[in-house]
């Protein structure tokens, strides 16, 4: 009986690795996530058998915004230090994706030789896989809407952590982002060692949060416990900040892992302060943006947890090339471009308020997808605050629109601005991306905010015809 | 002339992008040459309603949901339920669509009572109603009778004899997913599970809700022609999208 069980799990392997050869010779896609679906097929306890290998343990990436990002620059941290470990790629958090990431690092019988894993994990996947990966590491970097077409409701997306934490080793940790009321909610009640990470730096209130407050994504204004309002002595952006129920005595835990000063570098990232239990750290983060900070404090927190040294932190994070499509330069037609995700309001936000961190003004390319990865329900645009594009400084000077739901985008521009600078749709995302590149002036970049499909869709029209170039090692801060 | 929108609950009642009707609201009266003024009415505010034109109540989370149903249940409540006979201009969405009927039956909980202007009444249905709306309105001009819009509901909508659905549905659940019908109209108040948000890219249902309210406070309703054809281009793209 045992030696059947080995003999399935060795052919699952095989049929994973099989069935991702023939999708790179097809050439179809990533083949990120059918292998594991195949995997399981035949070995539905895959996921347990392989994961309980790995020798230091598995650890899981999960919340609305940063995974992918959170979950790289651990890798690199790890490597750095000599570790071995694997992680998913590309964005595949479902369980199938999950799974082909163990399937595909496993030797052909159904081994794994690493030290760790670490699972970037959709937020409503949690409980699903939790069980099977009895994780040593969760961490939750915020909540925010993001496709609610697909969870229900925010509520659902934190009682899915809610749900897995029973997983979670007893001698495990859980990594929580302090600032976010909701990340701390789901883990009041777990009895594993909680470490938190936040910022303290005072005047990082970004354009955004401070143009106006009430129209920002309110995801956690009132008390979970008692429906008190909530009060912020200092606020990042939307609901994240330092937080106290003015209520009750519900408040926000002082952090391990903080971020004592921030100084914003515009688009070519900051330099941040960070102190922790084990040491304060000086870092340039080359990644845009206060949300990136955040990244980084929750990767810095993950990665001592998991045992590394501080000192291996800053060497990683200053080589990191972002997550997938979340800030990657390129050339094309004799123009730099920037891609940016955008998936969510509070991301979306982030990113124009970055934008506008220096007063050029430029030139724009919306591409906007409602496919089930971009989620289906596109009203979020009316969520994002595009006002700021024609603020006291006009951040927007020529802007194109494209994707399915090009129409929606085009139209949530006219009403955030002046009649007079209408948006121009094309349709075709590469003819789209051609005209917006002419209309860039020499010397200066084309900034595409796109949903993850229309991303996908345009970074392969890029990968094709231009040269993705990570342009950020020579981007990096001069001063 | 000049026109008041407010949007009520603001900070509660304003999940998916129901703050772009408040929006389509303001820009088109402008743009038809009104002035226009927007008041956010937070919790706990008493707002003039006599002075209000138009009133837009979005739609919540469960949690949000039942606090305002509580505020609901105090002195406002009465005050709208006067106003709405009075002709007040209401646009309510989902969740607050559900707070103008009888009462709303969680899953979980306790009954949350409503304000009884809809002759309605909704119970937590075992599935979810998730998907792109087209529904045909009888309200509007010939011709332009199609609204489109996206649903996010588990709540299942009854009608009673006092009140009239807003349309007819033509792909997508609507108020139940059984009887076809959408939405509820009594007097000028209007409730709707549709999102998108609704008003951007239906602009005959923005104009109606404009025309009425203007009616209602200077007794014609001059509405120009304006240029619609972003706005038609996304409906029409709406009405081809898949369920």
């Amino acid at each position: 009986m045992k030696a059947m069980a080995r003999l399935r799990l060795a052919l699952a392997v095989l049929a994973a690795k099989g069935t991702a050869r023939l999708i790179r010779l097809l050439r179809r896609g990533y083949g990120a996530t059918l292998p594991g679906k195949v995997a399981r097929r035949l070995a539905p306890d895959i996921l347990s058998r392989l994961a309980g290998q790995v020798r230091l343990g598995t650890a899981m990436i999960t919340g609305t915004n940063g995974k992918t990002t959170i979950t790289k620059l651990l890798a690199a941290i790890l490597t750095e230090r000599g570790y071995r470990v694997f992680y998913n790629r590309g964005g595949a958090n479902l369980v199938s994706g999950i799974t082909a990431a163990f399937a595909l690092n496993a030797s052909p019988d159904g081994r794994i030789a690493a030290d760790f894993a670490l699972l970037e994990t959709d937020e409503a996947t949690m409980p699903k896989v939790a069980p099977e990966l009895r994780p040593r590491l969760i961490l939750a970097n915020d909540y925010f809407r993001d496709q609610l077409d697909r969870f229900g409701e925010l509520d659902s997306a934190v009682e899915s952590l809610r749900k897995a934490l029973p997983y979670l080793a007893p001698d495990g940790v859980l990594v929580l982002n302090a600032d976010d009321p909701l990340c701390v909610g789901a883990g009041m009640a777990a009895p594993q060692r909680k470490l938190y990470y936040g910022v303290e730096a005072d005047g990082v209130e970004t354009a955004a949060a401070a143009a106006d407050s009430f129209s920002q994504a309110a995801d956690a204004v009132f008390c979970p416990l008692c429906h008190g309002r909530f009060a912020y002595a200092r606020r990042s952006y939307s609901h994240l900040g330092d937080w106290a129920c003015t209520r009750c005595d519900y408040r926000r835990p002082l952090p391990e892992v903080y971020a004592e000063r921030i100084e914003f570098l515009g688009m070519r990232g900051s330099r941040v302060t960070a102190v922790t239990p084990a040491g304060r750290l000086d870092l340039q983060v080359p990644l845009p943006g206060l949300y990136s900070v955040y990244n980084v404090l929750g990767t810095i927190a993950a990665a001592l947890a998991l045992g590394a040294p501080l000192s291996a932190v800053a060497p990683a994070v200053e080589k990191a090339a972002g997550g997938f499509g979340r800030a990657e330069f390129f050339r094309l037609q004799g123009k730099e471009g920037c891609l940016l995700l955008v998936k969510n309001p509070t991301g979306f936000n982030q990113v124009l308020a970055t934008l506008a961190l220096d007063r050029d003004p430029k030139t724009l390319l919306f591409a906007i997808n409602d496919r089930i990865a971009d989620g289906r329900d596109i009203s979020w645009l009316w969520d994002v605050d595009l006002e700021q594009l024609w603020g006291r400084d006009e951040i927007a000077r020529t802007v194109h629109v494209t994707g399915d739901r090009a129409e929606d985008m085009a139209l949530r521009l006219k009403y955030s601005g002046p009649e007079s600078v209408l948006p121009t749709v094309v349709r075709p995302p590469e003819e789209a991306l051609r005209r917006a590149l002419s209309a860039t002036p020499p010397g200066s970049t084309l900034y595409v905010l796109a949903t993850y499909t229309a991303m996908l869709e345009l970074w392969e029209v890029i990968r094709r015809k231009g040269d993705p170039r990570l342009a950020r090692a020579e981007r990096a801060p001069d001063a | 002339m000049k026109l008041v929108i407010g949007h009520l609950y603001p900070e509660l009642m304003g999940i998916y992008g129901d703050r772009g009707n408040v929006l389509a609201l303001a820009r088109r009266a402008a743009w038809h040459g009104h002035e226009v003024e927007v008041r956010h009415l937070a919790r706990g505010e008493r707002p003039h309603l006599a002075s209000v034109d138009v009133l837009v109540l979005g739609g919540g989370q469960d949690k949000e949901q039942v606090v305002v149903c509580e505020d609901l249940q105090g002195p406002l409540g009465g005050e709208l339920r006067a106003a709405i006979e009075d002709g007040l201009v209401v646009l309510s969405i989902c969740g607050g669509y559900q707070l103008l009927g009888h009462y709303y039956q969680p899953h979980r909980g306790d009954k949350l009572p409503g304000l009884s202007v809809f002759d309605a009444y909704t119970v937590a249905g075992p599935e979810r109603f998730i998907g792109n709306v087209v529904i045909s309105s009888p309200l509007l001009p010939e011709g332009a009778q199609t609204v489109v819009g996206f649903e996010n509901h588990s709540g299942l909508t009854y009608l009673g004899p006092g009140v009239q659905p807003l349309g007819t549905v033509l792909k997508g659940k609507g108020n139940n997913g059984r009887d076809a019908t959408e939405g509820a109209v009594y007097k000028n108040c209007f409730g709707t599970y549709l999102h998108g948000p609704v008003l951007p890219k239906n602009p005959r249902l923005v104009d109606h809700l404009l025309a009425r309210a203007l009616e209602r406070r200077y007794g014609s309703a001059p509405l120009n022609p304006l240029d619609d054809r972003l706005e038609v281009a996304a409906h029409q793209a709406a009405v081809r999208l898949p369920r």
